[in-house]
């Protein structure tokens, strides 16, 4: 592996988290994924490593460190962990819930809330997706109507990661319904909140370690201090939290890259046919060389947007061309690393099958491709 | 303080409208009701602003009131080119 970028100490802790994956999150992966099982002991261990709070206050027991450390850790997870599914709720609970309580709640909020995100006794994430509003999020149906000191939530949400066994949500609803995207309130629900409740976990095709499904929100009291941020704020909450989540998430992606390639390469030298090792034809070796060219790119635009993160600068664009980027990248590069395996490829008995249905995922969350490309279009004043 | 509503109301009407259309937007107009800034417009609006005026933008600091109409957006210029002092 090769990261420049990072500085010693950002390298260690992507040597760290490597060696932490191996050791303690990779026992047992593969029949957790065939069963689409939760890892909790893998959870209490990542949360005892420190994951879900390297960027956050001391204050509340997290680590305090900037954004290149996160982004290292996570490189370094998604090179060695085998169970994409836990990195990935844990990414949810981090960019949805807790990242965005730090940056948009109150000091009460932080208090109340952060201890127990950071040291992983709760665990959360994000409730935004509807039945009817799945890209075009903000047509979004849920209502949250003022009575009072509380709000009424009502609505239902679906594919919402970590629902099933998720403490609390972010929740977004429309308060003001004449006001389009300006009239939605993000608000922090805990699961025993009267009137929310959460369904089955539904199947995937991947990341089926990560707990997906729906919540049902009827006539859910939300007292008026669990609003986070202003009403209306929901958008600019909703935004900052995709705009995060894509700089730092895909992270994990670029590892799963590094770790794919370097088998090829392995693999390439290694298997002889027609008397020869298979990296000598062309076929392999041009597709080889485009895996690399794509990886080395992705960690450009990673390292640049999480560049400007750790700057405290905005970067919607670049967070949309990285995540867009990296994540059709990682499919591609999935799906040669199976072709240049040939059957061993397409057997479940390796990782090539299970990383090409892990990476599919990556097009499809934190906003479609076609989501990125319009807000690359938008930039572009179209 | 300055006035940069012109300033202002020209981007959003070259810029922001659709492409091909041609808007004449008075200061008070909503730019959300009207249709011209929307989830995405907002963003790409708020790095406008902070390009052109050289400030920073806060997250927690695009709420409507900020952006419902060119009148708003102006005057949260002049409040945070004034608090940058």
């Amino acid at each position: 592996m090769d990261a420049t970028t990072f500085t010693a100490e950002q390298d260690k802790f992507r040597e760290m988290a490597m060696e932490f994956a191996r050791r303690d999150l990779n026992p047992g992966a593969k029949e957790r994924e065939k069963l689409g099982k939760f890892f909790e002991e893998g959870w209490r261990k990542c949360a005892e490593f420190g994951i879900p709070g390297i960027t956050m206050p001391e204050e509340y027991g997290g680590l305090g460190l900037d954004t290149m450390t996160a982004v290292a850790t996570m490189e370094g997870l998604g090179y060695a962990c085998r169970d994409s599914g836990l990195l990935f709720s844990l990414n949810s609970h981090i960019w949805t819930c807790e990242s965005p309580i730090n940056r948009f709640g109150t000091p009460g909020q932080r208090r109340r809330y952060l201890p127990g995100l950071i040291s992983g006794e709760l665990k959360g994430g994000h409730a935004m997706t509807e039945p009817e509003a799945g890209s075009d999020a903000f047509s979004m149906r849920c209502r949250a109507e003022k009575r009072g000191d509380r709000y009424l939530l009502n609505g239902s949400k679906t594919f919402i990661t970590n629902a099933p066994i998720a403490d609390l949500l972010l929740v977004f609803a429309v308060t003001d319904g004449s006001k389009g995207f300006a009239g939605i309130s993000a608000f922090i629900v805990e699961k025993g909140f009267p009137g929310f409740s959460a369904g089955r976990p539904l199947e995937t095709m991947g990341l089926r370690t990560c707990p997906l499904g729906e919540v049902f929100l009827e006539d859910c009291e939300v007292p008026e201090e669990n609003r986070l941020g202003a009403e209306g704020s929901g958008a600019a909450i909703f935004n900052s939290e995709m705009e995060w989540e894509r700089s730092c998430l895909f992270a994990a992606h670029l590892g799963a890259m590094e770790k794919i390639l370097e088998e090829c390469v392995e693999y390439a030298r290694q298997r002889h046919q027609f008397g020869r090792a298979i990296g000598k034809c062309q076929s392999v070796s041009h597709k080889i060389a485009d895996m690399k060219l794509r990886t080395e790119l992705s960690r450009l635009m990673l390292h640049r947007v999480a560049g400007l993160k750790s700057a405290g600068r905005r970067a919607p664009l670049e967070s949309a061309m990285a995540k867009l980027f990296i994540s059709e990248s990682y499919v591609q590069n999935a799906g040669d690393a199976l072709q240049i395996h040939g059957a061993y490829g397409y057997s479940t008995e390796f990782d090539f099958e299970r990383n090409l249905r892990d990476a599919i995922a990556g097009k499809i969350y934190s906003g479609t491709s076609e989501i990125q490309r319009n807000i690359i279009a938008s930039f572009l004043g179209l | 303080m300055t006035d940069y509503t012109d300033t202002i109301r020209s981007f959003i009407e070259n810029e922001m409208a659709a492409p091909g259309t041609k808007v004449t937007l008075s200061p008070s107009d909503s730019l959300i009701d009207k249709g011209i800034v929307d989830s995405l417009g907002v963003q790409r609006l708020i790095a406008y602003l902070e390009k052109e005026f050289g400030v920073q933008i806060a997250d927690t600091e695009i709420v409507p009131e900020h952006f419902e109409t060119i009148s708003a957006v102006a005057e949260f210029i002049n409040f945070k080119l004034g608090a940058k002092g």
